[in-house]
């Protein structure tokens, strides 16, 4: 078994690949000893970072790529989710917890990244959109 | 979208057999849900025991069904919240909006 970071994994914005991103980020935190309920929180904001950088960042277009990079830190997780999009005002999403929004279909993702994971930042370059999302080890 | 119809006791009771609902299955659980919906079977017991994973685009679909069932007069009902599901409803308080049992 390798335990070795960064790891890297790139793909194209096709929703059925986002599966693999969500397994992919799972190995990584049960191979960083993340407890179980640590694991399901990282895959889900994974899936919900990737969704976005597909659908929001790339436009659905299949031929743009979503790269993910895992790295470990001695007392963290980082994952960088890098899309080719123009980028998003991240303080202008509505609350998804306003009574007004609650019964609303879409609107959740990135209030779900927040919740789960400790820490996440954005970076915005020309034709680039980095989110990146960090975990706390804790101990078990 | 595996989905499988395990019974009719006061409503339309409804086994998801997908370990996910996510991006991917979202839309065919919502079309499902909205089908008996429009058929009239608008009470609807969703028993989640098998889900292990449920993203915004699954809770999602479950809100956009729960509109139209109540719109129609009925509502969506759910059970079997494994832990972290549970704790997805919580987090983005639908546990308010739905009658989980």
């Amino acid at each position: 078994m390798t335990s070795k970071f960064p790891r890297k994994l790139e793909l194209l914005s096709k929703i059925e690949k986002v599966e693999e991103a969500a397994y992919f980020a799972e190995k990584a935190a049960k191979d960083m000893n993340f407890s179980d309920s640590d694991v399901d929180d990282i895959a889900i904001a994974l899936t919900e970072a990737v969704s976005n950088a597909m659908i929001h960042g790339n436009k659905n277009d299949v031929t743009k790529k979503v790269i993910i990079e895992i790295m470990e830190k001695p007392d963290r997780m980082i994952m960088n989710v890098l899309d080719e999009g123009v980028g998003f005002d991240p303080h202008n999403i509505d609350d998804p917890l306003l009574p007004e929004n609650l019964l609303r279909e879409s609107g959740r993702g990135v209030f779900i990244l927040k919740s789960l994971m400790d820490r996440i930042d954005y970076s915005f370059e020309k034709n680039r959109t980095m989110i990146i999302l960090e975990k706390m080890k804790r101990k078990k | 979208m595996n989905i499988q119809l395990v019974g009719k006791n006061g409503g339309t009771v409804l086994l998801i057999k997908d370990k996910r609902i996510d991006i991917q299955n979202a839309v065919e659980l919502r079309e499902e849900l909205l089908k008996l919906i429009r058929d009239g079977q608008n009470k609807i017991l969703l028993d989640l025991q098998k889900v292990r994973f449920i993203d915004s685009s699954g809770l999602g679909a479950l809100v956009y069904s729960l509109r139209e069932a109540r719109r129609a007069k009925g509502t969506i009902r759910i059970s079997g919240l494994t832990e972290h599901v549970a704790s997805m409803f919580s987090i983005t308080r639908l546990n308010k909006i739905f009658d989980i049992i």
